[in-house]
C-alpha cells in the first residue's frame, strides 16, 4: 500500500517532467526573426523601404486592453500600416505591465530593443552608460516637418531630452495644460433647490457648502488624507503648492513652503474645527472619500476636470442624473482673477537603441503618427483613421508616439462647436471631426439618454460651463503659473522620493485636526528646509533659476 | 542492540550524497547573486551595472540622516515585536485548543476555515478592513452597543499600532496553527491515556504532555520568526496607513518606499536590506545560541 | 467506536473557535457578494453580504479573452512541477541534517540558513537566470526556489520528533540510509509532507512577480501574473475607447469587484486542493508506524 504510493507519485513525477521538457511555452515573438543589418533609406522619407527593415520595440502592456478581430501587440493597424506603408517590420521584444521593472532588468541585462521609451531619470541612466544613439543627425534628415515644428515651439521640453547640446531623447509631451487646472465642483439639484447662483467669492462657496451639510445632512467639503482637495483651494490665496515660484527676490522657492500657505491652512483649520470639512479626512483614502459623494453625503468638492469620469457616473447611478455636479472658477481672495498653477508634463522619452541599425526607420514610424493627429483629416479615410485611434489601438504605439500638446485644446473647440450646432438643431457632419467623434458622440448620448458613461465628456467639453471652457479662458489669458522647475526633478528631489511633501502633509494634517497651533507651520518648515527642501532649493536655482 | 544504534561509517557518504543537489541548486541561486550586495556602496546605475561609482557608506549616512527615519526603526520593532509574540501565542493556544475538540468532524472544519484569511491579499483585506473599523463600522457599532465609546482604530496614533498588530496576528494565525498542529499529530496517543488514568486533569494534561512536546516546534518557529523583527508587514500597513498616524505606524519599508524604490533607488534600497539582514542575523544567532545553551533547544 | 463524553468546557470550547473562525469567514462571503455586485453598489459601500445590483461583469471580463485557461494549465504545471521538485529536495536536505551526529552538520546546517538572513536582490537574480537561458521557460519559475530553506528546516524539525526505534531496527536489517529514508522515514512523514506540501503550492500558485519578470510573452503567464495584468491601472481603462461589447462589460464593473472576483478565479482551485491535503493532516503517528 505504502509502496504504490511512492510508485504512484514517483510516476506522476516522471510524467511531469516529460510533459514541461517538451514544453507548452510559447516562443516569444520579438526573437523568432533575425533584426536587419543596415539597409539604405530612401531619400523621401515618406517613402517605403527597397527591402523589409524589422526593428524592435518593448512594450507596455495596459490592463486588460481588448483588440478587435483577434488583433493583438504584435498585430495590429498600426503594425500593418508600417509594413504596408513602408516596409518595415516591427517586433516585439516584450510587452508588460509592469514596464518601468522589466525595462531595468533589460537595460541591466544590455539587451534593449532597438526603440522604446523611456522616463527622465533612466534617459539620463542610459545616456551615461553609452546605450542610446545621439539622434541630431537622423531626427535633422528624417523627421517630418510637423515634427519639427513641435521641437521648436515647445523647445523649453524638447531641451530636456538634450546632453550637451545633442538630442538624445525625443519630448513625447501631453495632450496639453489645458487639462491641468482645478475647479469646485458644486452639485446642481440642491444648487437649485437652495436657490444659488455661481459663487463669487469663498464666503459663497462656503455658505452653500453650510447649506448643503445643514439641509441635507453630511458635511460641507469632502477631503481625503492626502490633503488633495486642500492644495487646489490653496490657489485661492495666491499660493502655488507642489510648483517652484519665482519669489519678491528673484529666487526660486517652493509653493509648499510659501506664507500663502500658511494663510490658507489657517482658514483651513478653522473650518475643519466649524465642522465644514469631512470629519473623518485624516484616515480616508480617495475611494472613501469618492465612496462619500456616492452617498449623497457632501455636495461640494474642489477637483481636477475630470471629476465627471470619476466618480460622477456612479454617484448619477446611485442618486440620479439630476444629482450632477458642475464645476465653476476657483474665487480668489481679493477678487482678482485666479492663477492656476502648471508644471512640466511630459509623458517620456523616445530613445534609440545605441545598436540600432536602422534608426531611418524609427523616425518613419514616429513620423506617421504625428501625421495621423495633423494632417491627415481629409487625406485618409474617415474609418482608416477612427480604426488607428479608437478601441486602444493607441496603446500599441505608446513606446513611439510623440502627442501634439494642443490635443485638448483644439479637441475641445471641435466638440464644443459641434455639440452647440447639434444643440441648436443643426445636422451636425461628423467626418471632419476626424478622431473626436466619439467625444461628440457621448456629450449627445448624455444630453438624449443620459448615459452615466457619457457625462464625463460632456462636463469637460460639451456643456456650459464645463471644465475646458473655464480652462480655455485660463490658458488664452495666460492666467497661470508655470512651475520654474521646467524639467525633471534635481538630484535631491529624486532622492528624497515624496518624503519631503510628506513632512507638510503629515504636520498640516495635524493642524487641521488642531493637534497643533497654526504657527506649527513654521517649524514645519524650518524641517522641511532642514530635511533636504534647502538643498533642493538651492538646486533648482542653480539649474532652473535666471 | 546497543552496538548497532550507530551505523557503519562506510554509509555515511550517502547522507552527504542526499545533500549534492540541495548544496547545488542553494549555492547557484541564492549565493552566486549574493554579489548584487556591492550596490549598497555604489551609486548604482542600472545601465554601468555592478560596476557603478563607489560611495562608501554614503547611501546609509543618507539614510540615517533623514529626520523621519529614525522614528520609523522604532515603529517597525515595537510592530514587529508584538507581532512575533502574539504570533507565536496565538497559534499555539488555537492548535492546543483545536486538539482537544472531541469532534473529528468539526476540528477539521474549523482547521479549514482558519486557513482562509491567508489567501486574501492585503490589498483586499485592507479595503475589508477599513469598512469594518471606520467610524461607522461594524466593530464600532458593537462597542456603541455595549455602551462603549467609538474608537478610532486607524486614525488614532496611539491605536493603530495595535489595530496593525492584532489584525495581523488573526489575519495569519491560521498558518502557525497549522504547522503546530501537524507537530501535534506526532505525539503518542498512549501518553494522554496514562495520564488519564492517573487521573490527570485536561489542563493538567496539556500542560504537561502537549507543552512540552510542542516546545521544540514553538523555540524553532520563534527563532525563525526573529528573521522578520524589521518587516512589520509593508503590505498591511502601507493599504491602512495615512498621514495622520505615521508618527507611530511609519515603518522602515513604508518610509523606504516613500523615499523612492519605485523610482529605481536601488541602492538605498540594498542597503536598507543589509542593514536588516544584519541586525536579524544577529537576533538570530543570539536566539539560536540562548535556547541551546538555556534550554537545551539545539533548533538546528 | 466508543460513545464520548460532552462536558460543559467542549462545548464552550466548540463555540468559541467556531467564533473565531466565522470572523476568519466572513470577509469571504463579503467579497464573494462585492465580486457579483454592479460597480455603482460597491462605490457606494452598499454591499454587505448578499450582492447588490447582481452582475457577473466581473467574472466575465476576467475570463474573457481565451488567456484565462491557458493561464491557469501554465500554474498547474508549475505547482506540480515546482512542488515535486520542492518536496523531494526538502526531504533529502533535511533527512542528513536531522541526524544529530552527523560530522560537518553545523557548517551545513549554517549554509543553508544564511541564505533566509540575506539576498543578493532581483537584479542580480534575474542576470543569473538569464544568463543560464532559463529565461521564457517554466524553469526560471521553479529552480530560483527549488529548496526552501524555511520550510525544510519546519521539516527538519518534524524528522527529529520522529520515535528513533523504526530507524534502528532498519539498521539492524542492514538498510543502508537511502533506503532506510524511503522505506522508513519517508512512509512516516505524511503530515508533515502535507504540510510544507501545502505551503509550496500556495506559494507556487500566488507567486505573480517571477512570471512577470522572466516571461516575455504574456501568453506564458501563469495565472496569478495574467490575473495582475488585468487590473492594473483599471481606472485608465475605464477612460479609454474600448469596443462596444467590453465598454458593455466594463459599466458594470470597478476595479473593486474586479479584484475580488479575480480572488475567487484565482484562489478557488487553490482551495479545493486543501481539504484534500487536509485529510492527512489530522492522521496521526499511529496510522504511519503500521508499515506494510
Amino acid at each position: 500500500m505504502r509502496r504504490n504510493y511512492i510508485k504512484t507519485a514517483a510516476a506522476v513525477m516522471a510524467g511531469v517532467m516529460m510533459l514541461s521538457l517538451t514544453g507548452c511555452m510559447t516562443k516569444p515573438s520579438g526573437t523568432s526573426s533575425q533584426v536587419s543589418g543596415h539597409v539604405e533609406a530612401p531619400e523621401d522619407i515618406w517613402a517605403p523601404y527597397p527591402e523589409e527593415v524589422t526593428i524592435t520595440t518593448m512594450g507596455e502592456e495596459n490592463s486588460g486592453t481588448e483588440f478587435q478581430n483577434g488583433d493583438d501587440y504584435q498585430n495590429n493597424p498600426w503594425y500593418r500600416a508600417y509594413k504596408e506603408r513602408f516596409n518595415i517590420n516591427l517586433q516585439n521584444k516584450w510587452i508588460s505591465n509592469d514596464y518601468s521593472t522589466k525595462l531595468n532588468l533589460a537595460i541591466a541585462d544590455k539587451d534593449i530593443a532597438d526603440v522604446f521609451y523611456v522616463d527622465s531619470a533612466r534617459l539620463t541612466t542610459l545616456y551615461e552608460a553609452g546605450m542610446i544613439m545621439n539622434l541630431d543627425e537622423v531626427f535633422d534628415k528624417y523627421a517630418s516637418d510637423v515634427l519639427k515644428k513641435y521641437r521648436e515651439e515647445n523647445k523649453d521640453t524638447w531641451d530636456t531630452g538634450c546632453f550637451d547640446g545633442s538630442l538624445y531623447g525625443m519630448a513625447q509631451m501631453s495632450y496639453g495644460i489645458i487639462d491641468q487646472f482645478q475647479y469646485i465642483w458644486i452639485r446642481q439639484d440642491w444648487m437649485k433647490e437652495c436657490g444659488f447662483d455661481a459663487p463669487k467669492t469663498m464666503d459663497d462657496v462656503i455658505e452653500i457648502a453650510t447649506t448643503f451639510a445643514k439641509k441635507y445632512g453630511g458635511y460641507g467639503l469632502a477631503e481625503c488624507q492626502t490633503l488633495e482637495n486642500f492644495y487646489r483651494l490653496a490657489l485661492s490665496w495666491g499660493a502655488h503648492p507642489g510648483i517652484w515660484v519665482e519669489q519678491d527676490d528673484g529666487t526660486l522657492g517652493y509653493g509648499t513652503v510659501q506664507p500663502e500657505m500658511k494663510e490658507a491652512l489657517a482658514q483651513y483649520a478653522e473650518w475643519y474645527k466649524e465642522g465644514i470639512i469631512n470629519p473623518n479626512f485624516a484616515t480616508l483614502d480617495w475611494d472613501k472619500m469618492a465612496q462619500g459623494m456616492i452617498n449623497g453625503e457632501c455636495g461640494v468638492i474642489p477637483f481636477a476636470q475630470w471629476f465627471g469620469y470619476n466618480p460622477l457616473p456612479d454617484l448619477i447611478k446611485n442618486q440620479g442624473p439630476e444629482a450632477i455636479f458642475y464645476p465653476y472658477e476657483i474665487p480668489t481672495q481679493d477678487g482678482s482673477p485666479i492663477m492656476g498653477s502648471v508644471t512640466f508634463n511630459n509623458n517620456g522619452y523616445v530613445v534609440i537603441s545605441k545598436d540600432c541599425q536602422n534608426p531611418e526607420a524609427v523616425m518613419k514610424i514616429v513620423n506617421f503618427y504625428v501625421y495621423t493627429v495633423n494632417d491627415a483629416v481629409g487625406k485618409e479615410s474617415n474609418e482608416y483613421l477612427s480604426e488607428l485611434h479608437s478601441f486602444n489601438y493607441p496603446n500599441v504605439v505608446r513606446g513611439t508616439r510623440i502627442i501634439n500638446p494642443m490635443n485638448d485644446y483644439n479637441q475641445y473647440i471641435q466638440v464644443k462647436d459641434a455639440y452647440d450646432r447639434w444643440a441648436a438643431g443643426e445636422d451636425v457632419d461628423t467626418s471632419d471631426l476626424g478622431t473626436n467623434v466619439s467625444k461628440f458622440e457621448s456629450c449627445v448620448n448624455w444630453n438624449t439618454s443620459q448615459d452615466p458613461n457619457g457625462v464625463g465628456d460632456w462636463l469637460q467639453q460639451g456643456n456650459d460651463p464645463s471644465a475646458y471652457g473655464i480652462a480655455k479662458k485660463y490658458v488664452d489669458e495666460e492666467q497661470y503659473v508655470k512651475d520654474a522647475k521646467w524639467g525633471p526633478d534635481t538630484a535631491t528631489l529624486q532622492a528624497a522620493g515624496s518624503t519631503l511633501n510628506d513632512i507638510l502633509v503629515e504636520g498640516f494634517t495635524k493642524i487641521i485636526l488642531g493637534e497643533q497651533p497654526i504657527d506649527y507651520f513654521d517649524e514645519l518648515v524650518q524641517q522641511w528646509y532642514a530635511a533636504g527642501g534647502e538643498k533642493a532649493t538651492q538646486e533648482i536655482n542653480e539649474t532652473y533659476g535666471k | 542492540m546497543k552496538k548497532s544504534k550507530k551505523q557503519g561509517a562506510a554509509s555515511l557518504w550517502q547522507y552527504y550524497a542526499m545533500l549534492v543537489p540541495g548544496i547545488i541548486l542553494t549555492f547557484i541561486f541564492s549565493y552566486i547573486p549574493l554579489y548584487g550586495i556591492i550596490i549598497a556602496f555604489e551609486k548604482y546605475n542600472v545601465g554601468m551595472g555592478f560596476s557603478s561609482p563607489w560611495v562608501g557608506l554614503e547611501n546609509f549616512r543618507y539614510l540615517f540622516s533623514q529626520p523621519t527615519f529614525t522614528r520609523t526603526i522604532w515603529n517597525t520593532l515595537f510592530i514587529a515585536v508584538w507581532k512575533l509574540a502574539l504570533g507565536v501565542i496565538v497559534p499555539v493556544t488555537v492548535a492546543v485548543l483545536l486538539n482537544e475538540m472531541i469532534s473529528d468532524r468539526l476540528k477539521r472544519i474549523y482547521q479549514t476555515l482558519i486557513y482562509i484569511p491567508n489567501f486574501l491579499s492585503w490589498v483586499i483585506m485592507a479595503g475589508v478592513l477599513m469598512d469594518i473599523l471606520g467610524s461607522d463600522g461594524a466593530i464600532n457599532g458593537i462597542l456603541n452597543a455595549l455602551g462603549l465609546e467609538s474608537v478610532n482604530f486607524l486614525g488614532n496614533a496611539k491605536v493603530f499600532p495595535w489595530t496593525m498588530i492584532f489584525s495581523d496576528v488573526w489575519k495569519g494565525f491560521g498558518y502557525g496553527t497549522v504547522v503546530y498542529l501537524a507537530a501535534l499529530t506526532g505525539i503518542d496517543v498512549s501518553l494522554y491515556e496514562s495520564a488519564k488514568l492517573d487521573g490527570a486533569t485536561r489542563w493538567q494534561q496539556i500542560k504537561s504532555i502537549t507543552i512540552p512536546l510542542l516546545m521544540p516546534t514553538i523555540i524553532l518557529m520563534t527563532v525563525l520568526s526573529l528573521g522578520n523583527v524589521l518587516n512589520a508587514g509593508f503590505d498591511q500597513i502601507y493599504n491602512l496607513y495615512s498621514p495622520a498616524v505615521w508618527e507611530t505606524g511609519d515603518v522602515i519599508d513604508t518610509y523606504v518606499y516613500r523615499l523612492g524604490i519605485q523610482q529605481a533607488q536601488y541602492s538605498v534600497g540594498a542597503a536598507v536590506g543589509l542593514f536588516k539582514s544584519v541586525v536579524s542575523a544577529i537576533l538570530v544567532v543570539t536566539s539560536y545560541v540562548l535556547a541551546d545553551k538555556l534550554a537545551g533547544y539545539r533548533i538546528l | 467506536m466508543e460513545k464520548k463524553k460532552y462536558s460543559a468546557f467542549d462545548a464552550i470550547l466548540a463555540i468559541g473557535l467556531g467564533i473565531l473562525c466565522v470572523t476568519c469567514v466572513l470577509p469571504f462571503v463579503h467579497l464573494l457578494a462585492v465580486s457579483f455586485s454592479s460597480s455603482s453598489a460597491v462605490a457606494a459601500g452598499k454591499v454587505g453580504f448578499i450582492p447588490v445590483e447582481f452582475t457577473a461583469a466581473s467574472y466575465e471580463y476576467v475570463i474573457s479573452g481565451g488567456r484565462f485557461l491557458r493561464a491557469m494549465a501554465i500554474s498547474v504545471e508549475r505547482v506540480i512541477l515546482g512542488t515535486s521538485l520542492n518536496l523531494v529536495l526538502m526531504v533529502l536536505t533535511a533527512y542528513p541534517l536531522a541526524k544529530a551526529d552527523l560530522p560537518g552538520r553545523g557548517f551545513l546546517s549554517g549554509f543553508f540558513v544564511v541564505t533566509m538572513l540575506i539576498s543578493g536582490g532581483m537584479i542580480p537574480t534575474y542576470l543569473l537566470v538569464s544568463g543560464l537561458g532559463l529565461k521564457d521557460t517554466i524553469w526560471s519559475l521553479i529552480l530560483p526556489g527549488a529548496l526552501p530553506v524555511y520550510n525544510m528546516i519546519i521539516l527538519m524539525n518534524f524528522i527529529r520528533g520522529l520515535p528513533h526505534e523504526l530507524e534502528e531496527a532498519a539498521w539492524v536489517d542492514g538498510a543502508s540510509p537511502f533506503q532506510t529514508l524511503i522505506h522508513v522515514i519517508l512512509p512516516l512523514l505524511g503530515p508533515s509532507l502535507a504540510t510544507v506540501g501545502l505551503f509550496s503550492i500556495v506559494g507556487h500558485w500566488n507567486d505573480w512577480f517571477s512570471g512577470m519578470i522572466y516571461m516575455s510573452e504574456p501568453l506564458n503567464y501563469p495565472l496569478q501574473t495574467y490575473l495582475q495584468t488585468l487590473l492594473v491601472d483599471f481606472e485608465q481603462l475605464l477612460q479609454s475607447d474600448s469596443s462596444a461589447n467590453i465598454m458593455e462589460i466594463l459599466s458594470k464593473m470597478n476595479a473593486r469587484t474586479g479584484r475580488a472576483a479575480q480572488l475567487f478565479l484565482g484562489a478557488l482551485p487553490i482551495m479545493c486542493v486543501y481539504p484534500f491535503l487536509q485529510r492527512y493532516f489530522t492522521k496521526g503517528l499511529t496510522l504511519g508506524s503500521v508499515k506494510g
